[in-house]
């Protein structure tokens, strides 16, 4: 075997097993065929490592349907939603056990979890159809929170709560923008989503300490579970990493909004929201590598 | 459809051809513009082939490897027709001879002006 043949045959691990047992010489044989066959070409070694990848993420994500990246970005609306509910109703919790802290933003995150637990049950209740009545809800309720809220809170955090009640109106309106076409299944009822989310909000849930904590050793292992269960969950299914990049940009923009709002630098406070927008990135890649693949 | 594509089929017009073929062709009739990796020949053949444009025609072992030939289905040559029809038609409204696009557009009237003393 020439060197040229071993460096296109790692290349070639790009690829899904069955793929190469049944197409590797053949795809061998051509490069080689075009080549003297000792030295590799970089632009075949990396053409056929791309090519690869894109095979895997179309074998991995199955069958893919017209409907699949707005099922994806249903479905990482739905999570967001369940996170920001069980989320907050801890928050929720933590206030009722302890007034003194309504000083804080307490208030304005008890008034989000009432935002995001009518956003959930409406998008249990209808989830078969009428895709504006939770749109509707989730932003009339995010305005009268914001009516009474700004009422209570000094004038410099006005802003932040306009805005972040304006972050509350993204995942609705994604709702409505991904709502199924007439032939698409409305798969939210599907009992895999109602196991998965509350799985995935307990997982946040149980990490959210560590964060707040800032100890470093639990925040990177949190994040790193994160982020291993949903490349793993993306890349067998496109819209999984659809929803992971839904989830992960929202989540991305708040933490950007509230390290802003109380004025750290960018590097120290933005290092969730980083990591968030890159697995996003990184998540969206895998998943339109395998689209682009199949189109 | 994408140039490796629309180059794939039409080197596939006249008669079977195996991987290296098809670049080679596919280099020559687009005049060295389209050069293929094999992992982008393979990519499409694959989707060619589950779209029913492009099949296997033949399989030898050449030197102790398999080499297959792929040749074009019907549906193939339907499909590669009407993009250069298409192509053509595109292509049309561009290269209009000079003549006749200039008396196609329309002018807006101007309106002449009272001059200032």
């Amino acid at each position: 075997m020439s060197g040229a043949e071993r460096s296109y045959r790692i290349a070639l691990r790009a690829f899904p097993k069955p793929y190469r047992e049944e197409r590797g010489d053949e795809v061998i044989a051509t490069i080689l065929e075009g080549g003297d066959g000792w030295r590799p070409r970089l632009r075949e070694f990396f053409g056929l490592f791309w090519a690869g990848i894109g095979q895997r993420g179309l074998r991995a994500g199955g069958e893919r349907t017209a409907g699949s990246v707005r099922a994806g970005i249903r479905l990482g609306v739905f999570v967001v939603l369940w996170l920001e509910t069980l989320l907050q109703t801890n928050s929720a919790v933590s206030l009722y056990l302890d007034p003194r802290s309504v000083v804080n933003l307490g208030r304005t995150e008890l008034v989000q979890s009432g935002a995001a637990a009518t956003g959930v049950i409406v998008l249990l209740a209808l989830s078969r159809g009428w895709w504006a009545a939770p749109l509707a809800l989730v932003l009339a309720w995010d305005l009268a929170s914001t009516t009474y809220l700004s009422s209570s809170v000094g004038p410099s955090s006005h802003w932040l709560l306009w805005t972040l009640n304006g972050l509350w109106c993204l995942p609705a309106l994604l709702c409505l923008l991904a709502r199924p076409r007439r032939h698409e299944p409305f798969d939210l009822r599907s009992p895999i989503w109602a196991i998965a989310a509350p799985a995935l909000g307990a997982l946040m849930a149980l990490s959210v300490p560590s964060w707040h904590a800032h100890v470093p050793s639990l925040l990177f292992l949190s994040l790193a579970v994160l982020l291993a269960a949903w490349l793993v969950l993306g890349w067998r299914d496109l819209r999984l990493a659809i929803a992971g990049a839904t989830i992960t940009t929202f989540f991305a923009l708040e933490a950007a909004l509230l390290a802003a709002s109380v004025g750290r630098s960018f590097w120290q406070a933005n290092l969730i929201g980083l990591a968030f927008a890159l697995f996003a990135t990184a998540s969206i890649a895998v998943g339109l590598r395998g689209k682009l693949v199949s189109a | 459809m994408r140039a490796p594509t629309y180059f794939t089929l039409a080197a596939l017009l006249d008669g079977p051809l195996h991987g290296y073929g098809i670049i080679k062709r596919a280099e020559q009739l687009s005049e060295g513009s389209v050069r293929m990796t094999a992992g982008t020949l393979y990519g499409a053949l694959d989707r060619l082939n589950r779209e029913g444009l492009v099949v296997e025609e033949s399989q030898e072992i050449v030197a102790g490897r398999a080499r297959r030939y792929y040749r074009l289905t019907d549906a193939g040559h339907a499909a590669l027709e009407a993009e250069a029809e298409r192509m053509t038609k595109a292509a049309a409204v561009v290269q209009k001879p000079k003549g006749i696009a200039a008396s196609t557009v329309r002018r807006r009237p101007v309106k002449a002006r009272p001059r200032l003393a």
